[in-house]
């Protein structure tokens, strides 16, 4: 078990307004994985969180790189999600 | 590359933008596309728009969208591309595109081209308040990096927008 540091940015923000949250993961060997770590937890430790889809939809980040789901982890503990983009 | 310039700026966009992207001895052609803020969405009446964006992340993908610009129709086109962050009000920029070539075609084509990825790919997210007090983040467009050719392929017939 290692915690990740996790930067949200846009609609999770509606959640997470402090704009990061610690979060404990088990076993993860792609970023997929990590996915389904962070919705599951998400659900069950924020009341209000009730977004069935939008880990699913969103992007992990490193600082410099966006991530495929079916990459392996890196050893870095922090992480950013980036939900639906819509810019312009 | 020394004929891009990308920007994100907390501070409102003025004319004087312009005079950042000038053509080249050898360009005929200058094409500015600029997005403001609009007054409605979706039916809702809007007061305010306020921008979110990863700016190192935001960097790399305007560098990106701009060489593959400068690779699909001309390496000497000069590009300018600067996004607002922050609150923007009513009629004020969110975001102009400009780019100079010899020819007008290439002009056009490259800032069409340069806005529509930036609604697709540029990691930025837009919470809209509303005139009744609500707010909402806008819903947009997954980042899809893992199949970035089908995206640029879907994107070219992406038509929405500004």
């Amino acid at each position: 078990m290692k915690n990740i540091q996790l930067k949200v940015f846009g609609r999770f923000k509606k959640y997470i307004p402090k704009g990061e949250i610690l979060i404990p993961v088990d076993n993860v060997e792609t970023v997929g994985e990590l996915k389904q770590q962070i919705h599951r937890y998400l659900i069950k430790n924020i009341p209000s969180y009730n977004e069935e889809t939008l880990v699913f939809e969103s992007a992990l980040a490193t600082e410099v790189d966006i991530l495929n789901d079916d990459d392996q982890m890196i050893s870095d503990n922090h992480y950013t999600i980036l939900p639906p983009v819509c810019g312009g | 590359m020394n004929n891009v310039k990308v920007s994100i700026t907390n501070e409102k966009i003025n004319v004087d933008v312009l005079c950042q992207c000038q053509p080249s001895r050898e360009h005929g052609a200058s094409n500015i596309f600029c997005g403001y803020v609009r007054n409605k969405n979706l039916g809702r009446d809007v007061c305010l728009v306020e921008y979110e964006c990863h700016a190192k992340l935001c960097y790399k993908v305007f560098n990106e969208i701009a060489t593959e610009a400068l690779k699909k129709w001309e390496p000497s086109a000069n590009i300018l591309i600067i996004h607002r962050n922050g609150p923007v009000l009513i009629s004020e920029l969110s975001v102009v595109v400009i780019a100079t070539t010899a020819h007008r075609d290439e002009s056009y084509k490259i800032t069409r081209y340069i806005i529509e990825e930036i609604k697709q790919r540029a990691p930025i997210w837009k919470k809209e308040f509303y005139v009744d007090g609500e707010t909402e983040w806008v819903k947009g467009h997954a980042l899809c990096q893992h199949r970035k050719d089908d995206c640029l392929e879907n994107s070219q017939h992406h038509t929405s927008g500004r």
